[in-house]
């Protein structure tokens, strides 16, 4: 036995030899390397969301802020651990008549807690903490959730949010469910407005129950982003174009004592509160919501466009204000004729009264006594042919060249071309936002404040941290009276020339009708098709001898300026007057 | 040449206090996490208070032991009555497993006793006396039916199932009779019969228990990190996180449910893991000297008898602890078997405190040469 006994203890001796040795590479040696992988199973960090900037109106009505919704979570510990799980959800069966044992069943493994019902109205919730006690494992969390509570009034100005694209999470400092704005001022003033993320570095169990803090940082609101938009002639827009009975357009109301936007609307509207229940009905609606025609459409500008012409005729010496030339029902330029809107002369007239009944054969000719190139100049000095410098996205529209014709047409420049360009037609494209603003500096006697939609910017305790101030965009030189002249013109359009619908007995309204036809080679009629009709155009200011207001209107087919756009610009600048939203504007 | 007298091995008994009290630390560490300890809630405290009352009435038992003379219990009536009754609640506890369509029952009166952990010191007695009682070797066939009667026990005790347990006892059952100079005639064929049984119990498939899993599991346990290596690892990132000095007691994060079992098999991590290298080699030292101090007494014992009861016993607690923390630190594959004196388990901390009294019982009988008194 004794040799035996011995060979067990010398087994023994080294069998705790190894044990020794093998704690040590293990405590010493390896302790290190896997402590630190097996950190990451006890702490994890917890992304604190910040609740999303507000975006208010100048006059201090919130138009889109965070609201916290309230979901129910269980506790993954609970399902795990509790023998009267069944009854309790039997009970939550009978308080809430929601059957709850699909959904974990399904998540039976989940580590997180599992969402079990989300966005509680008040009674249910309510109804759920006065029970709390029956329910242990059960609990609320809140997530932030994005309301507009003014829905499709401000859905082209303001754009709407949604879950970050893998670009936008590496280009800001986001967590995944941090909202980012899409579209809008939500999408471009998205970095003031998200705000700053905290996180909370916590000690968990291993079915992911809080232990302790080891580390915080609050997540700080984002900023407050204040429009020049006045909510009440917001209203009053959104309002007048549906009351007209038109279904496509837009509307820019515009201070031109600064250029900043009061107004801004764009039809057909969507709902950015219903925006991802609503997608596949908006992308599949032929009139295009998601389209800001305000901004980024772009039209034939019409008669509108021969404003500024008058400008350069007045400025370049072609015509004098009181030199007349003959409005004939057509001229012929070459071997094609080019007629007036009205075939038949309706004699001389001076450059005012052209502009009142939008004479297009005397706008022909001074078209063709200026030539392209003066008329390039002058409507690129008012605006056209580039995007404004504006809180939206807008197109630059476009203006022809001589050189663009060669490239696109290989064809030279006719005088034929020079005709058409003088009222609006030919190939010139041009945005409201560019009309609207032109006819801003005809208001300011050559002065365009630029558009903008900023007033400022301010922290979520309210110190400004960013204010907005006029800055001039272009400055349009012309003596003073030849201004004078064409607002002379312009406001008699109102009074007793094509756009008599937008007289008003309340405010003295100046303007332009404008009536661009959308379909070539083809008579239109009053019979013809809605998609044939032409385009109209209003685009004005008041009052007229103190320029306050600049509107401009379009209304896709709307067949003439004066019978849809006119009406719709008088009602909006009534009502503000009305309402006495005009003392309230600087 | 004079003796000296004494009743108590103070090393033992130093070693075992200290490893009993060391458990109860643990077992208090892990189950009294995050909670306020003014708030008296019996669930939270249950495994403590159990573990002192066990420990308690252990204590008890073995001073009552020590004082008893181990040569009564070689009495055949004794003896066969003991492993009649170890063998009726093995099947007691088959009964009740099968009538209640259960799993898994190891225990009887709920989960208070588990009677396989006192198998196991039966056994030993039981092998003790029939190698020993007819002097020096009993004869083949006594022999043979003893070793019949460990494989029938161990079979009974796979049927629960306790895999672990079953092929302890077959180990233990071989050394034993290697060890009590068995005649080639038996050893051989118990040697092969044995190591077939403990091959079907280990890699028998039943129910879900898959144990080539544990295999692969245990030569790269980061490779099935979800399943059967998530004990090892958690394990192994516990015994890292103590690194040199530990965590501090209480302060170990492993218990708060990542390391499940951390009171029972893997007390050892737990302890790796708030008391450090240090307090590890602290507790593998204690064994050691537990285990050196027993064997002495089996050397110097009277009788072939209580030579045998004691190294059996001394086997027994140093198979015990390398097998579990081993295990703990993934040098052999898991299989449950529990830290004596430190993992929670009333059963066998009484197994085990009673096998101690057993062994100073041989000791109180021994002349003690090496410590002459003047």
């Amino acid at each position: 036995m004794k040799k035996n006994y011995l060979f067990f203890a010398l087994l023994i001796s080294i069998a705790y030899i190894v044990v020794g040795v093998r704690l040590f590479y293990l405590q010493v040696i390896k302790g290190q390397k896997y402590y630190e992988e097996s950190k990451q199973n006890y702490t994890r960090l917890q992304l604190l969301y910040p609740p999303r900037g507000a975006i208010e109106s100048s006059d201090g009505v919130k138009l889109a802020y965070d609201i916290p919704t309230y979901d129910l979570y269980i506790d993954p510990q609970e399902i795990s651990e509790n023998k009267h799980l069944e009854k309790e959800i039997e009970r939550f069966k009978k308080l809430f008549g929601i059957d709850i044992t699909n959904i974990i069943k399904a998540n039976k493994n989940s580590i997180t807690p599992i969402k079990i019902m989300d966005n509680l109205n008040t009674e249910q919730l309510e109804t759920f903490y006065t029970n709390s006690y029956k329910f242990p494992g059960i609990f609320v969390g809140i997530v932030p959730k994005r309301v507009y509570p003014y829905g499709e009034e401000y859905a082209h100005i303001i754009g709407y949010v949604g879950l970050p694209s893998a670009k936008e999470l590496k280009e800001y400092n986001i967590g995944p469910q941090s909202l980012v704005g899409k579209a809008g001022i939500e999408k471009r003033f998205n970095k003031y407005l998200i705000g700053t993320l905290g996180y909370k570095k916590i000690m968990v169990n291993a079915l992911g129950k809080e232990l302790y803090t080891i580390d915080k940082k609050s997540p700080v609101q984002g900023d407050t982003v204040v429009l020049t938009i006045n909510s009440q002639i917001q209203n009053i827009v959104h309002k007048v174009f549906l009351d007209s009975g038109q279904k496509v357009g837009a509307v820019i109301v515009m201070n031109a004592h600064n250029g900043e936007i009061l107004a801004l609307d764009s039809f057909p509207e969507y709902n950015p509160n219903d925006i991802y229940k609503d997608w596949n009905k908006i992308i599949n609606n032929p009139l295009r919501p998601f389209l800001n025609r305000a901004t980024e459409a772009i039209y034939p500008p019409g008669s509108v466009f021969k404003v500024p012409i008058a400008i350069a005729a007045l400025k370049y010496g072609v015509i004098t204000p009181s030199s007349t030339l003959d409005c004939s029902g057509y001229i012929k330029v070459g071997n094609h004729i080019f007629y007036n809107w009205l075939r038949y002369d309706t004699g001389y007239q001076t450059i005012d009264q052209a502009i009142q009944n939008s004479c297009d054969t005397f706008f022909y000719q001074l078209g063709m006594k200026l030539g392209q190139k003066r008329i390039y100049d002058i409507e690129k000095d008012f605006g056209y042919g580039s995007s404004i410098p504006f809180e939206l996205y807008n197109s630059p529209g476009f203006l022809p060249t001589k050189s663009w014709k060669l490239r696109k047409f290989h064809q030279p420049w006719y005088e034929g071309d020079t005709v058409n360009m003088s009222i609006g037609q030919g190939y010139v494209l041009v945005t409201l936002l560019q009309q609207v603003t032109m006819m801003e500096g005809i208001a300011n006697n050559g002065v365009i404040y630029q558009p903008t939609l900023l007033k400022e910017i301010k922290t979520a305790d309210g110190k400004v941290i960013f204010k907005n101030s006029r800055k001039v965009y272009k400055y349009v030189k012309a003596p003073l009276e030849d201004y004078s002249i064409v607002k002379k013109g312009l406001r008699e359009v109102v009074l007793k020339g094509t756009g008599t619908n937008a007289f008003s007995t309340i405010v003295d309204i100046a303007g332009k009708t404008g009536t661009a036809q959308v379909v070539f080679g083809k008579h239109v009629g009053p019979n013809s098709p809605w998609k044939y009709q032409p385009d109209a155009w209003f685009v004005g200011f008041a009052p007229y001898r103190d320029p306050k207001y600049v509107v401009g209107v379009i209304v896709e087919h709307g067949i003439e300026g004066n019978l849809t756009a006119a009406p719709i610009v008088k009602r909006i600048l009534e009502q503000i007057y009305i309402k006495g939203i005009n003392r309230e504007i600087n | 040449m004079r003796f000296y007298v004494k009743e108590w091995d103070e090393v033992i008994l130093v070693s075992v206090l200290l490893l009993y009290i060391i458990g109860l630390v643990n077992i208090a560490s892990a189950s009294l996490v995050g909670v306020a300890f003014l708030k008296f809630n019996f669930a939270l405290y249950k495994k403590l208070i159990l573990q002192v009352v066990a420990g308690i009435l252990g204590f008890l038992l073995a001073f009552a032991l020590t004082k008893f003379d181990y040569e009564k219990l070689k009495n055949p009536k004794f003896i066969y009555s003991i492993i009649t009754l170890n063998m009726f609640l093995l099947i007691v506890v088959l009964v009740i497993k099968y009538a209640r369509h259960m799993p898994v029952n190891r225990w009887l009166f709920g989960t208070s006793l588990q009677v396989s952990e006192f198998s196991k010191i039966i056994s030993i007695v039981f092998l003790a006396y029939y190698i020993s009682r007819k002097g020096e070797v009993s004869g083949t066939r006594e022999l043979g039916f003893a070793s019949f009667v460990i494989a029938l026990q161990s079979f009974l005790i796979f049927l629960e199932p306790d895999r672990g347990s079953a092929i302890f006892l077959l180990f233990i059952g071989f050394i034993m009779l290697w060890i009590g100079n068995a005649p080639p005639k038996v050893l051989y064929p118990t040697l092969v019969v044995f190591a077939i049984l403990g091959m079907i119990f280990l890699f028998l498939k039943t129910g879900s228990n898959y144990v080539e899993g544990r295999f692969v599991a245990w030569l790269n346990p980061f490779a099935k990190a979800n399943t059967k290596g998530y004990q090892i690892i958690q394990s192994l990132f516990a015994f890292a996180h103590g690194k040199l000095l530990g965590v501090g007691i209480g302060e170990g994060i492993q218990k708060e449910g990542y390391l499940p079992e951390i009171d029972t098999d893997y007390a050892l991590a737990l302890i790796g893991e708030e008391w450090g290298f240090l307090g590890v080699l602290f507790v593998v030292f204690l064994y050691g000297g537990l285990v050196y101090r027993i064997f002495k007494i089996s050397d110097f014992a009277e009788d072939t008898f209580g030579k045998l009861i004691a190294f059996g016993i001394g086997m027994y607690i140093a198979i015990e602890s390398i097998w579990n923390m081993m295990m703990a630190m993934n040098l052999i594959p898991s299989k449950g078997i529990a830290l004596p004196f430190i993992s929670y388990g009333s059963s066998n901390l009484l197994a085990n405190l009673i096998a101690i009294g057993l062994v100073m019982s041989v000791y109180r009988k021994e002349k003690k040469p090496w410590k002459r008194l003047s």
